[in-house]
């Protein structure tokens, strides 16, 4: 992304006089978040003034923003509530992060746990969890994701969501309990849940952009500014409207792994030279519209990087699946200078991405690492993926190791002896220099070869607002709910700590989301 | 707003129009002819000259801005913007269900591409395992500049035909 949005919205051109008027309120509420004064003064709606001079152009009893996992379930729930509903998409398509995502939901104590004898327990996910988290996570949120998965789970089942016959084990779960989509996309999900919450009566609105939350003279949620016909990412596109709410605005904006102002003003080093597995529309304005009614921000700073992307394809790509099924479990990581492998292929995100951020040259340009695995390395990968990342030039093919050297630029001789070492340490099924679990014995012996260049990307923003467990907003202040605000999903900090644990996110956002809709629609105005 | 625009567009079209007349050296003779050519009755026909003034109008108003060719017709000399725009002046955006008027719903497109999708060993533009059918024909496909794929965001193919 090359503009910010929010600090181009400051300078919108208005339609007409009372949008600028308007909007010169919004600025002056965005001056008085600067200096942090009492949350009644935040937006500029909550003044008693201001407020009567919002004219409301629509009323709904439950808003939502964003039209990922988190809202799409929200939606459903806020219908079957009882509830009328409409779902705000800024972007032309709908399902954010959640369609472009790869389908792997971690739940425990599923059916097929059941059926194929695996034993496992909310205790067990939690403990994982915590584990990936370096302990920093919100336990009374992890408890209530982690019982509420299996239903989870069961509620997409109803709405004709499709997954494989096995259970996989994804790195840092310690039993198998991910869940994976027939088509390994979250569209899988995210597009019956949509259709379903349509059916249901749920209204999706597309280009149509949450500017700012209206509170009232009490501090409550009593409305929204939107910007419809909102054309990403012109800031001056669309009309200002706004929107009555009688029951609650749930925010399931999302993460904001997109947003280079935010993300370079929390880390400096996550600059240009770090890509995004995102999609475009992840940034962070729906976080700050609940800053600025105060909302209490947890671990704003906190992102994941994934440490199997690869800087020959954009966004997320084909490179994920490939390292993550085949090269990392079944082949190693070395680094092209040395031709030594630095670190566990299978440790957790946090650990392998750091490792790889390191390799860089004296001026501080990145040195991609090289993974490398056989064909037999590849026998977990979907197929359609392999035959993909070889076709588009992803991943490599080689008839010998010095051709994968040679082109890599690896020394030759290093690298021989590492491949050595790691073959030595699958026959005996450990591996001493690392400590990565050797799954199967399959050696770094026949060619071809397969490999792939690889630099972290940021993919999860684990920061967002502190929510409860009814998935209310709490107000920085008081400590309370702010009333009528809830949100779920990645916009909330809290679960994952300080590291996302993988597959993790889908069984968050699901049953965050479903509470939210619960509590909203069935909440009295 | 939208009023001064209407009005201001013929005054446009002619300024456009004598810089093309005196550009090509024609006779002055020539703005009558093209008042005919713009008669009511002749609207729906398409004429190359009155395309020219057209595009040379568009690039003064609104920059570099193309037109599909295959949009000529539709496009009906620049008097039928709402065609596309919704009944508003062209700088609403176009509204998708105009495209489906004509070029089916998003399921025909869907069946459309099927076929030479599969025979490219690619996944169909118009059923992915992302959106389903649900992306808006103008996220992809744009009239007045470059077309951009949304799947290009990841991934690295295209799509021949595309436009
Ligand atoms: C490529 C990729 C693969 C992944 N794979 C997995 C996986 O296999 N398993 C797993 O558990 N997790 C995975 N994740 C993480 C997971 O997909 C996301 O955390 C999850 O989709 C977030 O869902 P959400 O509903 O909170 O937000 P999103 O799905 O991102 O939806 C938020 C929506 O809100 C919209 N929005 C934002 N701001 C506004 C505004 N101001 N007004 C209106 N709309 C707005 C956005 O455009 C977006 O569409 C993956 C992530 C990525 C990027």
């Amino acid at each position: 992304m090359k503009r910010d949005p929010r600090r181009k919205a400051a300078n919108t051109p208005t339609k007409s006089r009372r949008d600028a008027l308007k909007n010169m309120m919004a600025m002056a509420g965005a001056a008085v978040v600067g200096v942090a004064a009492p949350a009644r003064a935040m937006s500029p709606g909550a003044s008693g003034s201001a407020s009567g001079s919002v004219s409301w152009d629509r009323e709904f009893d439950v808003v939502i923003v964003g039209s990922g996992f988190a809202g799409s379930a929200a939606a459903i729930e806020a219908r079957r509530a009882g509830a009328d509903v409409i779902v705000l998409e800024k972007m032309p398509y709908f399902g954010g992060n959640s369609a472009i995502n790869g389908g792997a939901f971690a739940v425990a104590n599923s059916r097929l746990q059941a059926t194929l004898g695996i034993k496992d327990s909310v205790d067990t996910m939690i403990a994982d969890m915590l584990k990936a988290g370096r302990g920093t996570n919100h336990v009374d949120l992890l408890r209530v994701i982690c019982e509420g998965t299996a239903s989870a789970y069961e509620f997409t089942l109803e709405y004709g969501v499709k997954y494989l016959d096995k259970v996989l084990q994804f790195g840092g779960h310690s039993v198998p309990r991910t869940m994976q989509t027939r088509n390994y996309s979250g569209g899988d999900i995210v597009v019956p849940l949509r259709q379903g919450a349509k059916k249901l009566g749920a209204f999706f609105k597309n280009k149509c952009k949450l500017e700012r939350i209206v509170l009232n003279v009490q501090g409550d949620v009593e409305g929204v500014a939107v910007r419809e016909g909102y054309a990403f990412p012109d800031e001056n596109s669309g009309v200002i409207r706004h929107y009555r709410i009688r029951r609650g605005l749930i925010m399931c904006s999302g993460g904001f792994s997109r947003d280079l102002f935010y993300r370079k003003s929390q880390i400096p080093t996550l600059d240009e030279s770090v890509d995004s597995t995102n999609h475009l529309g992840a940034t962070a304005e729906g976080f700050h519209a609940m800053l600025a009614v105060n909302a209490m921000p947890v671990n704003s700073s906190s992102f994941q990087l994934g440490p199997w992307a690869s800087p020959d394809e954009g966004g997320f790509g084909y490179a994920p699946q490939f390292n993550q099924q085949g090269t990392f479990p079944y082949g190693i990581m070395v680094d092209a200078r040395t031709g030594k492998r630095f670190v566990n292929e299978m440790a957790d995100r946090k650990t392998r991405a750091d490792a790889e951020l390191k390799l860089r040259d004296a001026q501080g340009k990145p040195v991609y690492p090289v993974t490398i695995c056989t064909t037999a390395g590849t026998k977990d990968i979907p197929d359609t993926t392999l035959k993909a990342a070889l076709r588009f030039g992803v991943a490599r093919k080689y008839e010998s190791i010095e051709a994968l050297a040679e082109h890599n630029n690896i020394p030759l001789e290093p690298l021989k002896e590492q491949i050595a070492r790691y073959n030595k340490a699958v026959e005996k099924g450990v591996d001493e220099e690392f400590g990565k679990p050797i799954r199967a014995k399959i050696f770094l012996d026949k060619p071809p070869f397969l490999s792939m260049r690889c630099w972290p990307k940021v993919h999860f923003a684990q920061g967002g607002v502190r929510i409860n467990t009814r998935a209310e907003v709490l107000n920085m202040s008081t400590g309370k709910p702010i009333a009528g605000l809830f949100a779920a999903g990645e916009v909330v900090g809290g679960p994952h700590g300080e590291s996302r644990l993988g597959s993790c996110s889908i069984a968050d956002c699901l049953v965050m989301g479903r509470i939210a809709g619960r509590n909203a629609g069935s909440r009295s105005a | 707003m939208k009023r001064i625009i209407r009005y201001l567009t013929p005054l446009f079209f002619l300024a456009a129009l004598v810089t093309t007349v005196s550009a090509l050296g024609v006779s002055p003779s020539a703005p009558s002819q093209a008042a005919e050519e713009s008669a009511p009755k002749e609207e729906l026909a398409y004429h190359p000259s009155a395309q020219a003034r057209l595009n040379m109008w568009m690039q003064q108003k609104l920059g570099e801005r193309t037109l599909k060719k295959y949009h000529y017709k539709v496009h009906q000399n620049g008097v039928s913007c709402e065609l596309c725009h919704n009944g508003q002046n062209p700088t609403a955006p176009a509204d998708d269900a105009n495209c489906i008027r004509c070029h089916g719903s998003a399921s025909d497109m869907a069946k459309l591409t099927e076929e030479r999708a599969k025979e490219n060993d690619l996944p169909n533009p118009h059923l992915t395992k992302h959106f389903g059918e649900d992306v808006p024909c103008t996220t992809c496909h744009k009239e007045h500049k470059k077309s951009e794929l949304l799947c290009a965001n990841c991934h690295k193919y295209t799509y021949e035909k595309f436009q």
